[in-house]
Parts: structure tokens; sequence; C-alpha cells
């Protein structure tokens, strides 16, 4: 049986709460090589947010698709819209959902909003990913 | 990593470029330094093998630490960014240095949203490109990003 590429169904995870801690943006920010300009912990990367992926009640969404061990995800696209700025300090809740390409059972894309607790809308991230079938290695 | 002390611009201009900013080299241990903060533990980014297994030449830098260095490199010099897209079109290897440049390509000053749209491109130390951006700027927004 040839293992599914895909996860079988689309997914939606969340709200989940999370607040964006200083040296959790500081340590985001050194590991980038971010470390000039701003200051460390001044103004939160655009990127920041791509960790809540990788949060553990959140990082079923990506994770699946290779947890068979046949597939990895690769990156191909992403996209990020702010509303309004994230702050330090602030909590939020986010929400993650995942999707299929009906005519394409390699494509998946996660898609995560993020919202201020009043509810404000303060960001959208979406990320598209290709499965690749892993090969033998051959330098092996 | 690379340079700041840029000027600052409104980019606000059709055909404004953001000056190239060279980043790195990104050497493995900034890759697993990333992969540490981020959570993103995919094995082709910090395992040979792995990559191999994934038809790549040598596990490549992760995409959403390029795209932190592309917005980096138009926030530091004053683009106050409230979207960004990215295409991958090549991985970036482990090792190599990599530089972003822009340039603004449409403005749009009417109507109460006055935005610019600036086009960037990351290229690897051949000289290949490996991903392009495209960042809506606000402009009269002041400095800095969002």
């Amino acid at each position: 049986v040839t293992p599914k590429p895909v996860p079988s169904a689309d997914l939606t995870i969340g709200p989940i709460e999370a607040v964006i801690d200083a040296d959790a943006v500081a340590a985001y920010r050194r590991a980038t090589g971010l470390e000039g300009g701003a200051p460390a912990g001044s103004r939160v990367p655009a990127t920041f947010p791509a960790i809540w992926l990788w949060h553990p009640e959140a990082m079923a969404a990506v994770a699946e698709a290779s947890a068979s061990g046949t597939h990895a995800p690769i990156l191909v696209a992403q996209r990020f819209a702010y509303a309004q700025a994230l702050a330090v300090g602030e909590r939020y809740r986010f929400t993650i959902r995942r999707f299929r390409d009906a005519g394409d059972a390699s494509a998946m894309a996660i898609e995560a909003t993020v919202r201020r607790l009043d509810g404000s809308l303060a960001a959208t991230f979406r990320a598209s990913y290709r499965l690749v079938a892993l090969g033998a290695d051959l330098a092996a | 990593m690379s340079g700041g002390g840029l000027a600052r611009k409104d980019f606000a201009s059709v055909g404004d470029r953001l000056a190239p900013q060279r980043f790195g080299p990104i050497g493995a241990e900034a890759v697993r330094a990333f992969a540490a903060v981020s959570g993103d533990r995919n094995p082709i980014h910090v395992d040979a093998a792995a990559a191999r297994r994934a038809g790549l030449d040598a596990p490549p830098v992760h995409g959403m630490q390029l795209v932190a260095l592309m917005h980096e490199a138009a926030a530091r010099e004053g683009a106050a960014i409230r979207a960004f897209s990215t295409r991958f079109l090549a991985p970036v290897p482990v090792g190599e240095a990599v530089e972003v440049s822009g340039r603004v390509v449409k403005v749009d000053q009417g109507g109460a949203d006055p935005h610019a749209v600036m086009r960037l491109f990351l290229t690897r130390g051949d000289g290949s490109l490996a991903c392009v951006a495209e960042a809506e700027i606000l402009i009269g927004a002041g400095t800095g990003s969002r």
C-alpha cells in the first residue's frame, strides 16, 4: 500500500492562547541573525508568529505530513499580512487550519489567524508546502 | 550578520531601490539554532542524509529564516511592511551567504490607503535567485516595520 503523501483530512486547531515573550523574541532575533538594527526584544519580527506552527498543541498540522517517514514537507511559498503590529508581552489567540489541494495530492497549505484577546484581527499567515517523497540515501 | 546604519527611506516612488544587503554565511550552527528556536525540526535542514533522501544536494536553510532576512533588510531601511509574500525558487544550502535587494514596482497614492509594492530578491553566493518576494509598504506611516 502506497502511503498517502498528505494527511487524509483537513484540520482546524485552536484557538490557542499564547503570549509573545520578550526572551523568546530576543532568542528568535539572535537565531535568525537579526542582532543588528533594533535592540533585541524591542520589535517583534514579522515572521515570529510562524513559530506557533510548532506550538505543542498545533504542530500536528504540519508534523503529521512527515510522521510516516516517507515524505518531508518543503516550504514553497508563504504570505503574512498584518492588521496591527504584534507587541511583546501581549497575549493572542491563534487558530491554524490545514488544507489539501484536491487536484494535487502532494500539496498542503497551512493558514493561521492571530487575534488579540478582544477578538480583533492582528495578522494572518499562510504557508504552502510540497510533500516530497523520501528516497534512499544513495550516498550512505 | 549584516550591517545596519542604512539610510531610511519612505519607498514612495516607483524605482526606489533597497540597497543590497548581505547576510551570512549561514552556517550549520545558525541553522540548528533556528530549528531550536522556531521549533521547525524537519530533519532535512540539519541532517545531510535526510536532505539527500529528499533529493537535495545539501541541507537547506529554513525558508522562514530567509523570509526573516528579506523582511529585515527592508525594515532596516524604514519600510513599514504590512504584508509579505514569498516564493521559494531554489534552496539555499547551509554554509552559503545570501544577498537581499529590492525595488519599488508599484505605488498607489490614491484613497485612504496609500501604499507601495516592493519586489525583493534573495540571491545565493553564486548570484542565482533563490527567493522572490513582494512587500506591501505603507506610505506615510513613519519608519519602522509592523
